[in-house]
């Protein structure tokens, strides 16, 4: 494990690792020393610090009298970019989802629509009065059918009563 | 993963409950920060308590520390501050701003200077400590020896050391951790073993 503990102080080991290593640091006294003594060699050899300067002694007893710190987690720099990412794929993937229902249910509204229609008109047409229309009037009412402002209105209302209006005649 | 990236992992550790985490930093950077503040205060006990006081008021301000400048930069205003509240506090003049830069007192070569705020005991161990570490980095094996040198002296990567060795990255590895552990079997006699002396 000291081997590992040499390149994570280097920044040269993979993050998977550098977890275990943290890991073994807390609960490895050999491990700390070695940590220590690593960084000593490294400051000696650039001359970087008061070389016998050691807080060990002192330091650790301060600092159990301190509290803990439980600071809320922030997003780091270093995260920021992978978050972005997570973010924009599982908005892509919901967009997606609700894409499919959204088409699933547009063709539900529109069967809805078809049959609201066709109910409606059949209701409409059972409320029209009855003319003993003779077949001059269904020839000319069918040829000006067009021009009757009620044509918009009512959809295919009109065209429906002409031919069971037919049907009905026939079957007489 | 660099060393900004080690001390950040450090300081999210420390920043959610765990003190080991804060005292590997503190293990990290106190001898650097001792030297800081040599620049300003004598007294070998002196730095040592405003080093220590320094850390203890890092560790009270982790959680404003949000890791958008390097932990050891943070770390070092702390430490000037404190040691200019100490100065004033004990009566004597705070140096200014523009007499005091961060950046600077990385570069700054105090060799002379250690020797003034050194007892002679430190001195003395000083001196031992880097004559072992100095002797046996020049009995290694020279492949050791450059590899170690290359990365705490040059502060190359281990891709750069493979490529001027011409080995591989993996090898440079296994080196550099020799030549580690070689010199701290030298050195472990000399800062003790027992609980009292060491973490």
């Amino acid at each position: 494990m000291k081997y590992d503990l040499s390149a994570f102080m280097d920044g040269e080991l993979e993050p998977d690792a550098a977890k275990a290593v943290l890991a073994e640091l807390k609960r490895n006294k050999e491990m700390r020393d070695a940590w220590l003594d690593y960084h000593l060699i490294g400051d000696v050899m650039r001359q970087t610090g008061i070389i016998t300067l050691n807080l060990s002694e002192g330091f650790r007893d301060k600092l159990a009298l301190e509290p803990a710190i439980l600071a809320p987690r922030r997003p780091m720099r270093t995260r920021t970019k992978i978050a972005a990412l997570s973010a924009a794929a599982s908005l892509a993937a919901v967009a997606a989802v609700a894409w499919v229902v959204l088409q699933g249910n547009a063709d539900k509204v529109k069967e809805d629509k078809i049959a609201a229609t066709v109910q409606s008109n059949a209701a409409m047409l059972a409320s029209l009065p009855r003319y003993p229309f003779n077949s001059t009037t269904r020839e000319y009412l069918l040829a000006h059918q067009e021009f009757s402002p009620s044509t918009t209105m009512q959809g295919v209302a009109p065209y429906i009563r002409t031919v069971s209006d037919g049907g009905e005649e026939a079957n007489r | 993963m660099g060393d900004r990236e080690i001390d950040q992992q450090l300081v999210e550790r420390a920043q959610h409950g765990d003190k080991h985490a804060f005292e590997l930093l503190v293990i990290k950077y106190q001898r650097k920060l001792g030297r800081l503040l040599s620049r300003f205060i004598r007294d070998a006990t002196e730095i040592e308590d405003v080093t220590q006081e320094a850390f203890i008021k890092a560790y009270r301000a982790l959680p404003s520390f949000r890791g958008e400048s390097a932990f050891y930069t943070w770390l070092y205003r702390i430490g000037i501050n404190t040691a200019k509240n100490y100065l004033v506090a004990m009566g004597r003049r705070a140096p200014t701003t523009t007499e005091f830069d961060v950046a600077e007192a990385e570069m700054f070569e105090d060799g002379e200077q250690l020797k003034d705020v050194n007892t002679p005991e430190n001195e003395l161990m000083s001196k031992q400590i880097a004559k072992t570490v100095n002797q046996t980095l020049q009995n290694l094996p020279g492949e050791l020896r450059t590899a170690i040198t290359l990365r705490e002296i040059e502060g190359l990567s281990y891709e750069d050391i493979a490529t001027i060795m011409g080995c591989p990255i993996g090898t440079v590895r296994s080196r550099i951790f020799r030549a580690r552990e070689a010199i701290a079997e030298k050195l472990r006699p000399m800062l003790g073993t027992s609980k009292d002396k060491r973490w």
